[in-house]
C-alpha cells in the first residue's frame, strides 16, 4: 500500500526576478513501512518537494502549476486550512535541515517539547514529560540539557532535539531533511537504528533526505536521485548502487569517496546545474553529461523502465 | 615556526543562576592547550557536544575564558594594541556551523559577501564587484543570486554564501565549523580543493572542525580529539588517523566505516552529565579498556613521543587499530 502518491509534480516559484521552475514533473509513491531517500544536487529541490508534501507550499509562496500530492489518497493541495492543520506535525511531519528554523529562542526545550507533543497527542503534562524524556535519552541527550535554551546547546544537540520532537509524535509519514549532519559518527548511528526502530514499530513511512550516501545505504530500502528539480532515476537500493544507469547518478557515484580513506584531491563534476529561470526543454544534466546529443538538449528524454522498482530518465538507455 | 594562534590551559564555565533556582555551574572547556601554526590546519573532532564550537568562541573571542590564556602570534590578546586588534578582527574570518542564522536576513547576498572587503575601506567598487563575482564562481553560486536574500537559498546554498563571504578578503585566519556537511558531493569537493589551493597560495591557517573523518583528514596537518571538554588525543594527523592511541579515536574512526545497521555496536554506559561530573576519564563509562584506575583517577595529556599525546592512562599498554588509510603522499616512484 502506498501511503504517499506524487504525481506528476510542477511547482513554481514566483521572484522579483520571474518565475523560478523549481520542481518540473515530480513522480514518487512511498509505501506504508518504507524508507525512501531522496539524493542530488544542493539546491535540486530536496527542500521544497519535502515542503510541498506537507503542504506547506502557500506559505512558502511555492505555486503548484499541475500534479496531484495523494496521502492515503487524498491530494493535500486541495486541503482546506482546519484539514491542513490536522495533517500537520500529526499525519505527516519534517525534521528541518535548519534545528533553528524548527525551535523559538526563547523558550526552553522542554517547554516547546511538551507543547509540541500535547498538541497532536491527547496526553497529561506527566506524560508527555515522561515520552519526552524517554526519547531525549534514547539519542544520548543529558536530561538537564531540557532545562536549556536552544542557544546553550551544541549543534548536534539541536539537530537530536528537533529529531526527538517529531518523533515523539509519532505521525505516519516523516520527512527527515538531512538530520544527522551535526552529528558525529557514533551518535549518528545511534539516531539512525532509533529512527529505524521506531519506523518499524509504529508503522511510519519514512523519507529520508541526505548528501551522505553511506547514510542512505543503510537507512533506505529505495532511492529516488533528483536533478534540477526533476528526479532522474529511481531504484531499490542495490539497482542503484550496483547498477547505476543515468549519467548524474554515474557521475554522484564516481565523486564519492566510499572507503573512507583520505586522498589528494576529491573527485568532482564538471560544470554547474541550469538555471531555473528558463523551462528546460531537454534533459537537465545534458550541458554537463559526457553522452549528450543534439536529440538530449532539445527534447525531454521518455522514463524507462529496467524492472518493476527500477526506472530512469535518459536517452542513452532508450535507445540501447 | 610561528603559530598564529596558541591556547594555554583555557577553562569555560557557564554559571545558570535562575529565579528560585539553584546556581548550576557546567564546566565545559577543561585545560585546553593547541597551537596553529602559519599556513596549516588544526582538525578538531570529537563527540557532538565535546566543545569544538565553544573552544572556536574562545578564538574569536566572543566569549572571554574563565581561566587560561590566548595569544595571537605570540601576543597575548588581552595586551593588544588598538592596531593590532584591528588588524585581528579583519583577519580572523569564520564560518558558523549553522550558516543560517549568521547570514543577516536583511542584506541581499551580494552585500553580505562583500561585507568583509568593504570593511577594510582599501577598495573601490568596481574591485569589490569583481571580486565578489570571481569568489562566488569558485564556491559554484550563480552570479544572478547576487540580489537575492539568504531565505531564499537551499540549505547547501546558504553555506556556500557563508564560505564566499568568509574568504573574499584572503584572511590569515579561517574557523571553518562544519562547513561542507549540507552539501553534495561534488560541490563538496569543489570546496574542499578550493579551500586547500587557497590556503597552498596565501599561506592561509584554518581551524576545521567535521564529523566527517575523511573530510577532516584531507586538510588537516594536526589533528585533536575532544571528548567531554578535554582533549583526549593531539597530534600530527598521521599519528592521529593510522596510529591512534586513544579509546574514543578508536570507537570515532572505527564507526565511520560502518556500513550495515545491524553491525553498529549497541552504544553502553551513560554520557556525563555537566552536573554531575564523573570521578576519573570522562570516557571510562564508555570505554572497553577501562581499569579501576581509569575510573578514579583522571588522566592528563602526555607525549607519547614525537608531538603524539594523548590522555589514557593504557596508552602503552592496550593496541588499537586504524582503518583509514591516507594516500595522500605523492606515489614515491613517481618523478
Ligand atoms: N524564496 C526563494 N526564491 C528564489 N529561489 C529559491 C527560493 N527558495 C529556494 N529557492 C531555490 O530553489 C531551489 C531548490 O531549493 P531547495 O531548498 O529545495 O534545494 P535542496 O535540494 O533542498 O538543496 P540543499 O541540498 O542545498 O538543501 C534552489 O536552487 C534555491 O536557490
Ligand atoms: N551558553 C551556554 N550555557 C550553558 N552551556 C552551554 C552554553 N553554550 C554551550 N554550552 C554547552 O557546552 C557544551 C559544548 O558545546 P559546543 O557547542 O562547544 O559543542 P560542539 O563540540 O560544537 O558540538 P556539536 O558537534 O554538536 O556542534 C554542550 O554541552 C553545550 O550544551
Ligand atoms: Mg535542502
Ligand atoms: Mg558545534
Amino acid at each position: 500500500m502506498n501511503i504517499l502518491e506524487v504525481k506528476n509534480l510542477v511547482s513554481q516559484l514566483n521572484t522579483e526576478d520571474g518565475v523560478l521552475h523549481i520542481i518540473n514533473d515530480v513522480s514518487f509513491a512511498v509505501k506504508e513501512d518504507e524508507c525512501f531517500g531522496i539524493i542530488g544536487e544542493s539546491g535540486c529541490g530536496k527542500t521544497m518537494t519535502s515542503m510541498s508534501i506537507l503542504g506547506y507550499s502557500d506559505r512558502i509562496g511555492l505555486k503548484a502549476v499541475s500534479g496531484e500530492i495523494l496521502f492515503k489518497g487524498e491530494d493535500v493541495l486541495k486541503f482546506s486550512k482546519k484539514r491542513l492543520r490536522e495533517y500537520n506535525g500529526k499525519e505527516a511531519a519534517i525534521i528541518l535541515q535548519d534545528p533553528m528554523q524548527a525551535l523559538d529562542p526563547l523558550f526552553t526545550i522542554k517547554d516547546q517539547m511538551i507543547e509540541t507533543i500535547r498538541r497532536h497527542q491527547k496526553v497529561s503534562k506527566k506524560e508527555a514529560e515522561k515520552i519526552m524524556i524517554e526519547t531525549a535519552e534514547s539519542l544520548s541527550v543529558a536530561k538537564e540539557k531540557l532545562n536549556c535554551y536552544p542557544h546553550q546547546l551544541s549543534g548536534g544537540m539541536l539537530q537530536r532535539i528537533v529529531g526527538a520532537m517529531v518523533l515523539s509524535c509519532r505521525p505516519k509519514l516523516i520527512i527527515a531533511d538531512e538530520p544527522t549532519t551535526a552529528l558525529d559518527v557514533t551518535i549518528q548511528l545511534q539516531y539512525l537504528k532509533l529512527l529505524k526502530r521506531l519506523q518499524k514499530e509504529y508503522h511510519t513511512a519514512l523519507i529520508f533526505i541526505s548528501h551522505d550516501i553511506k547514510v542512505i545505504s543503510m537507512m533506505c530500502d529505495r532511492i529516488a536521485v533528483m536533478y534540477a528539480g526533476e528526479i532522474v532515476e529511481t531504484g531499490t537500493r542495490d539497482d542503484l548502487f550496483y547498477h547505476p544507469k543515468h549519467p548524474y547518478t554515474q557521475a554522484l557515484f564516481k565523486a564519492t569517496n566510499i572507503d573512507g580513506n583520505i586522498r589528494e584531491r576529491y573527485e568532482t563534476i564538471d560544470g554547474a546545474p541550469p538555471n531555473l529561470k528558463e523551462e528546460i526543454a531537454g534533459c537537465p544534466f545534458a550541458e554537463r553529461c559526457q553522452y549528450a546529443t543534439d536529440a538530449c538538449i532539445s527534447g525531454k528524454p521518455e522514463v524507462v523502465k529496467i524492472n518493476d522498482e527500477h526506472t530512469v530518465k535518459c536517452r542513452r538507455i532508450a535507445d540501447e | 615556526m610561528s603559530n598564529v594562534i596558541e591556547l594555554k590551559n583555557v577553562d569555560k564555565s557557564y554559571t545558570n543562576s535562575g529565579f528560585l533556582k539553584k546556581t548550576t555551574c557546567a564546566h565545559i572547556l577543561k585545560n585546553i592547550s593547541l597551537q596553529v601554526e602559519k599556513g596549516t590546519t588544526l582538525g578538531l573532532v570529537g563527540e557532538s557536544g565535546s566543545g569544538k564550537t565553544t573552544t572556536t568562541r574562545m578564538i574569536l573571542r566572543q566569549e572571554k575564558p574563565t581561566n587560561g590564556e590566548l595569544f595571537y602570534e605570540g601576543k597575548n590578546v588581552e595586551e593588544l594594541t588598538k592596531e593590532v586588534e584591528e588588524e585581528y578582527r579583519n583577519n580572523v574570518q569564520v564560518v558558523f556551523q549553522n550558516p543560517y542564522s549568521s547570514l543577516n536576513p536583511k542584506m541581499r547576498v551580494g552585500e553580505i559577501i562583500a561585507e568583509p572587503l568593504v570593511i577594510t575601506g582599501k577598495y573601490n567598487k568596481e574591485e569589490i564587484k569583481k571580486r565578489v563575482r570571481s569568489i562566488m564562481e569558485k564556491v559554484g553560486l550563480a552570479q544572478d543570486y547576487v540580489e537575492r536574500f539568504p531565505s531564499e537559498f537551499s540549505g547547501g546554498q546558504r553555506q556556500r554564501i557563508a564560505i564566499a563571504r568568509a574568504l573574499i578578503q584572503n584572511p590569515q585566519l579561517v574557523i571553518l565549523d562544519e562547513p561542507v556537511s549540507a552539501l553534495d558531493v561534488s560541490v563538496r569537493g569543489q570546496i574542499m580543493n578550493l579551500l586547500k589551493r587557497v590556503q597552498e597560495k596565501n599561506k592561509t591557517t584554518y581551524i576545521f572542525i567535521s564529523h566527517d573523518i575523511a573530510t577532516v583528514g584531507f586538510l588537516s596537518d594536526t589533528i585533536a580529539v575532544m571528548y567531554f571538554g578535554t582533549i583526549v588525543e593531539y597530534g600530527k594527523t598521521e599519528d592521529i588517523l593510522e596510529n591512534l592511541r586513544h579509546p574514543y579515536t578508536e570507537m570515532l574512526i572505527s564507526s565511520d566505516s560502518v556500513r550495515n545497521l545491524s553491525e553498529a555496536e549497541e552504544e553502553s554506559g551513560e554520557i556525563p552529565s555537566h552536573y554531575d561530573e564523573p570521578k576519573g576519564c570522562p570516557f571510562a563509562g564508555r570505554c572497553k579498556y577501562a581499569t579501576d584506575e581509569c575510573r578514579n583517577v583522571t588522566p592528563q595529556l602526555k607525549d607519547i613521543g614525537d608531538g603524539h599525546k594523548v590522555a589514557c592512562h593504557n596508552a602503552e599498554s592496550i593496541t588499537l587499530k586504524s582503518v583509514v588509510k591516507i594516500n595522500r603522499r605523492k606515489p614515491e616512484y613517481q618523478i
